[in-house]
C-alpha cells in the first residue's frame, strides 16, 4: 500500500508539474493578446519556482528579522533589546570570536591542502593521481555527524592505566605521556574541531582546484620553464594567478559552510569548553531556552556576515564562467 | 492533438486515483475532540522519552491493560529529544494528547502558555494513595496539570560490599570513608558525567542531594523556584561541600578530567575490574544494568548520605495537552493501582511505582524492592531539581557551568552565570 502510494506520488508529482506548465503555456496562448505572449511566457514559466522560493525562503527570512525585534515568545515588541544582548553578553562575544577563528582558519587550510594535493597529484601518472585524489575526496561522502563521531573517538580520553581507546592518546601514552583530554583544553580545542571540517572539505577544494589547474594553458608554463623559472616560481607566479577565481570561489563556498557549522560542535563537545559557535547557540536558544528573540538575532547576525561573501562568490563565479 | 489529449486523460486519471487513495488511506488520527466519558473508542497519542527495550515493554504492558479495559487505542511515540520534539509539536499546533515528560519545569512553561489542560477538566480528580510529592510536582500556579506516573530514586549510593561494611549515614562519615579507602589503596569514587550535549547533568544530582540534605524540603523548594539563588550562602556552601569529593585528586578515578570525560553509562566500569578500580558510585537505579556483580552479595545500595534521609527522585510526569476525555481516562488509569501494577511489576522494568500502597515485593528484582522501600521510607522526597527549573537553567546552564567549574572555572563566576540564566 505504501509502495503504491509512493509510486503514485512520483507519477502525480512529475505528471502534475508537466500538466501545470502545459496548462500555463496554453493559458498564455489562449488568453493573452499576440503581442504580450512572448513577454509574458518567461514570467509564467518561472512564476511557480519564484513563488516557492518566495514562500519557503524569503518569507521566513523576513519573519526571522521581524522576530529579532520581539521578545522570547515573539509576542511583544522589544526594540533593540536582543541586539543589545548580542553585543554586550560575554558568552556571545566568546562565541563570535570562535566563529571568527573558524572563518580565518578553515577555508585557508582547506584550500591550501586542496591546492597542494591538486598540484602534487597532477605530477603523478594517471592511475596514482586518481588513487590519491580519491583518498582525499573520500571524507566528503561522510556526514558531518558521522565525521564528528569518528573524530570524537580519535580524541577520546580514558584515565591513566585504563586502555586508551582514542588513537591520539594511544600514541601519546606509548610515547610516554599521560593521557590528555584533548577536547577539554581550551587553548587549542577549537583547532582540533576545525581539523574535522578541514578533513571533510579539503577534498572538495582539491577537486575544483585540480580542474582549474588543468585548465591553465600548458604554453604559459612551458614559456616560464624556458625562461628559467623553478617549479616553485612557476607555481606561485604562473599557475596561481591564473586560477585565482577558482580559489576565491572555493574559499568562499567553504567559508559559507563554516558559518553554518553546528553539528560538529554539538556532537563532540555540545558547546562546552569554550568551543561554542553561533549556529549551535542558535539551536540552544530556540529549542532549549525557548527564546525566539535571541535565537533570531543570532540568525540575523549570521545572514549579515554571510552576505558580503556571497556577493564576492557570485561575482567571481560569473567572471569565471565568462572566461570559459 | 492526439498525444496531448492522451496525456490529459492520463493526468486526470492519476489525479482521480490520488484523491481516492487519500480519502480511504491509512488509519486516520483520532483524538483531539472531546467526547463523553467512555464514549466511542478513540485513538490517544502519547509522546514520551522512555527508551530501552525493557522499559518500553513495561510501558506497553500498562497501555495494553488500558486498551483492554476501555476499548480506546493508544499510539505511543518515542523520542530521544523530547524538549525539541514537543516544542515543535506545540508550536505547530499538533500537540500529542498525553505527554510523559521528564522535566516538570518545562511543563510549567507550557502550562503558563495555556498549552496544558488542567487534569480536573478531563476527569482526573482522584489522587489518593500516591506518595507525597507526586501530585505537587505536577501542580503549577495552584492548578493540577500533571502527575508523576513513573519514578526512580536518584539519590542512591552503590557500594561494593567487600570494601564497605556498612553504608555511611552522614556526609562527614562518607568523606571519612573515602579517606579510609584512599589510604587503603583503592580510589574510592567512580564519577562520570559525559553525555554529549547534556554533559554535566550527573553533577546536578550531586548538588541536589546536598541541598536537600542541608536545607530540607522547604529550602529545596525555595532553591528550585529561585527564591534561594545559586549565589546565596546556602547553595554556595552546597557546591563547596561537593568540592570536597570532586576536587580531591585521590578520591576520584581520573580526577576532575575523569569526571568530565567519562560517559555516565560507563562510569561504573572500574568498580567491576579486578582489582576494583573504585568502591562507591552515586547514581540512579539504571546504572545497575552495567554492574557485573550480584546484588546483595557483591554490592548493595543505600540512600546517599548527603540527603540526610531524604530522597531526590526523577521520573515522568503525565500531562494532557488536548481536551480529549479519553486522554484523561488514560492518565487516571496510569496512576491507579491496576495501571501501576501492570507497568512497574513488568519483568525487566527498572522504575518504581508512585503509589504508597504498592506492594514492593511485586518489583521484578530484589534491588528494585530495596529501592522502593527507600523511596517509601524517605523522610522527605523531592523531584530532581534541574528538571523543576526552567529549561534555560535546568536543561542547559546548570549543566554547562558545572562542567566549566570542574574544568577550572572559579566557583563565584559559575554560580553567577547560572543565576544570570534564569528567565526574567
Amino acid at each position: 500500500m505504501k509502495l503504491l502510494t509512493a509510486l503514485l506520488a512520483i507519477v502525480v508529482g512529475v505528471g502534475g508539474i508537466v500538466v501545470l506548465f502545459w496548462g500555463l503555456n496554453a493559458a498564455v496562448d489562449r488568453l493573452l493578446p499576440e503581442r504580450w505572449r512572448d513577454k509574458a511566457r518567461p514570467w509564467v514559466f518561472i512564476g511557480p519556482a519564484v513563488l516557492v522560493v518566495g514562500l519557503y525562503l524569503l518569507y521566513p527570512a523576513v519573519d526571522t528579522i521581524r522576530r529579532s525585534f520581539m521578545d522570547a515568545r515573539s509576542e511583544g515588541f522589544v526594540g533593540l533589546e536582543n541586539y543589545d544582548w548580542l553585543v554586550t553578553d560575554s558568552s556571545v562575544r566568546e562565541i563570535v570570536v570562535n566563529n571568527l577563528l573558524w572563518i580565518l582558519v578553515v577555508p585557508a587550510a582547506a584550500v591550501a591542502i586542496g591546492l597542494a594535493v591538486a598540484v602534487l597529484a597532477d605530477k603523478l601518472t594517471a592511475r596514482w593521481e586518481n588513487a590519491a585524489k580519491s583518498l582525499i575526496f573520500l571524507p566528503m561522502a561522510i556526514s558531518f555527524v558521522g565525521a564528528s563521531t569518528i573524530w570524537g573517538f580519535i580524541y577520546a580520553w580514558r584515565a591513566e592505566g585504563q586502555p586508551q581507546i582514542g588513537i591520539l592518546n594511544a600514541i601519546w601514552t606509548r610515547l610516554g605521556g599521560e593521557p590528555i583530554a584533548w577536547l577539554n583544553q581550551e587553548a587549542y580545542n577549537d583547532f582540533l574541531l576545525m581539523a574535522i571540517m578541514i578533513w571533510l572539505q579539503a577534498g572538495f577544494a582539491m577537486v575544483l582546484l585540480s580542474a582549474a589547474i588543468k585548465n591553465v594553458p600548458e604554453d604559459t608554463i612551458e614559456a616560464a620553464r624556458i625562461d628559467g623559472a623553478t617549479e616553485i616560481q612557476i607555481f606561485w607566479r604562473v599557475v596561481v594567478p591564473q586560477i585565482r577565481s577558482s580559489i576565491v570561489v572555493v574559499g568562499t563556498t567553504i567559508l559559507i559552510l563554516v558559518l553554518k557549522v553546528f553539528d560538529i560542535i554539538l556532537v563532540t563537545t555540545g558547546g562546552d569548553f569554550g568551543t561554542d559557535v553561533v549556529a549551535n547557540r542558535f539551536i540552544t536558544e530556540l529549542f532549549i531556552n525557548r527564546h525566539a528573540g535571541r535565537a533570531t538575532v543570532l540568525v540575523v547576525f549570521l545572514i549579515a556576515v554571510t552576505i558580503p561573501f556571497m556577493i564576492v562568490n557570485i561575482r567571481r563565479f560569473r567572471a569565471q564562467e565568462a572566461e570559459r | 492533438m492526439g498525444t496531448k489529449s492522451k496525456w490529459l486523460r492520463l493526468a486526470a486519471l492519476t489525479g482521480a486515483l490520488a484523491l481516492v487513495l487519500v480519502a480511504c488511506g491509512d488509519d486516520g488520527e483520532g483524538g483531539g475532540d472531546g467526547t463523553e466519558t467512555g464514549g466511542a473508542p478513540e485513538t490517544i497519542t502519547v509522546l514520551h522519552d522512555i527508551g530501552g527495550e525493557e522499559e518500553q515493554a513495561a510501558l506497553q504492558a500498562a497501555l495494553d491493560a488500558f486498551e483492554a479495559a476501555t476499548g480506546h487505542t493508544v499510539q505511543p511515540e518515542l523520542t530521544d529529544d523530547i524538549a525539541t520534539t514537543l516544542n515543535i509539536r506545540v508550536d505547530g499546533n499538533n500537540p500529542p494528547d498525553v505527554v510523559l515528560h521528564p522535566q516538570p519545569g518545562a511543563l510549567a512553561a507550557f502550562a503558563a502558555e495555556g498549552a496544558l489542560t488542567p487534569l480536573a477538566d478531563v476527569g482526573v480528580t482522584d489522587f489518593d494513595g500516591l506518595v507525597p510529592g507526586m501530585v505537587e510536582t505536577g501542580t503549577f500556579d495552584g492548578t493540577i496539570y500533571g502527575v508523576v506516573v513513573k519514578a526512580a530514586v536518584s539519590s542512591l549510593l552503590w557500594y561494593r560490599t567487600d570494601l564497605v561494611d556498612t553504608a555511611p549515614t552522614t556526609w562527614d562519615d562518607l568523606v571519612a570513608l573515602s579517606g579510609e579507602l584512599a589510604d587503603g589503596g583503592t580510589t574510592p569514587w567512580c564519577i562520570g558525567i559525559e553525555s554529549g550535549g547534556a554533559t554535566g547533568w550527573v553533577t546536578t544530582n550531586w548538588i541536589e542531594d546536598i541541598v536537600l540534605g542541608n536545607e530540607g524540603g522547604d529550602g529545596y523548594d525555595q532553591w528550585t523556584s529561585n527564591e534561594l539563588t545559586f549565589s546565596s550562602p546556602e547553595i554556595t556552601a552546597a557546591f563547596e561541600q561537593a568540592a570536597e569529593i570532586f576536587f580531591d585528586e585521590d578520591f576520584v578515578v581520573g580526577g576532575t578530567t575523569g569526571i568530565v570525560n567519562t560517559p555516565f553509562g560507563d562510569a561504573a566500569v572500574p568498580m567491576w575490574q579486578d582489582p576494583p578500580g573504585c568502591a562507591l558510585h552515586r547514581q540512579a537505579g539504571f546504572i545497575e544494568g552495567s554492574f557485573t556483580g550480584e546484588f546483595g552479595t557483591d554490592y548493595n545500595v543505600a540512600l546517599n548520605p548527603a540527603t540526610n534521609g531524604g530522597a531526590v527522585f526523577s521520573g515522568n510526569v503525565a500531562a494532557v495537552m488536548t481536551d480529549s476525555q479519553a486522554a484523561g481516562q488514560l492518565v487516571e488509569f496510569l496512576i491507579s493501582a491496576e495501571g501501576q501494577e501492570a507497568w512497574h511489576s513488568h519483568a525487566g522494568s527498572g522504575s518504581l511505582s508512585v503509589r504508597a500502597d504498592f506492594d514492593t515485593s511485586l518489583y521484578p528484582s530484589a534491588s528494585l524492592s530495596g529501592q522502593g522501600e527507600l523511596l517509601a521510607g524517605a523522610s522527605v522526597a523531592r523531584f530532581d531539581g534541574s528538571d523543576l527549573m526552567p529549561s534555560a537553567v535546568g536543561g542547559n546552564e546548570f549543566f554547562s557551568q558545572l562542567v566549566a567549574w570542574l574544568n577550572g572555572q572559579d566557583l563565584a563566576t559559575t554560580l553567577a552565570d547560572i543565576d544570570a540564566a534564569w528567565p526574567a
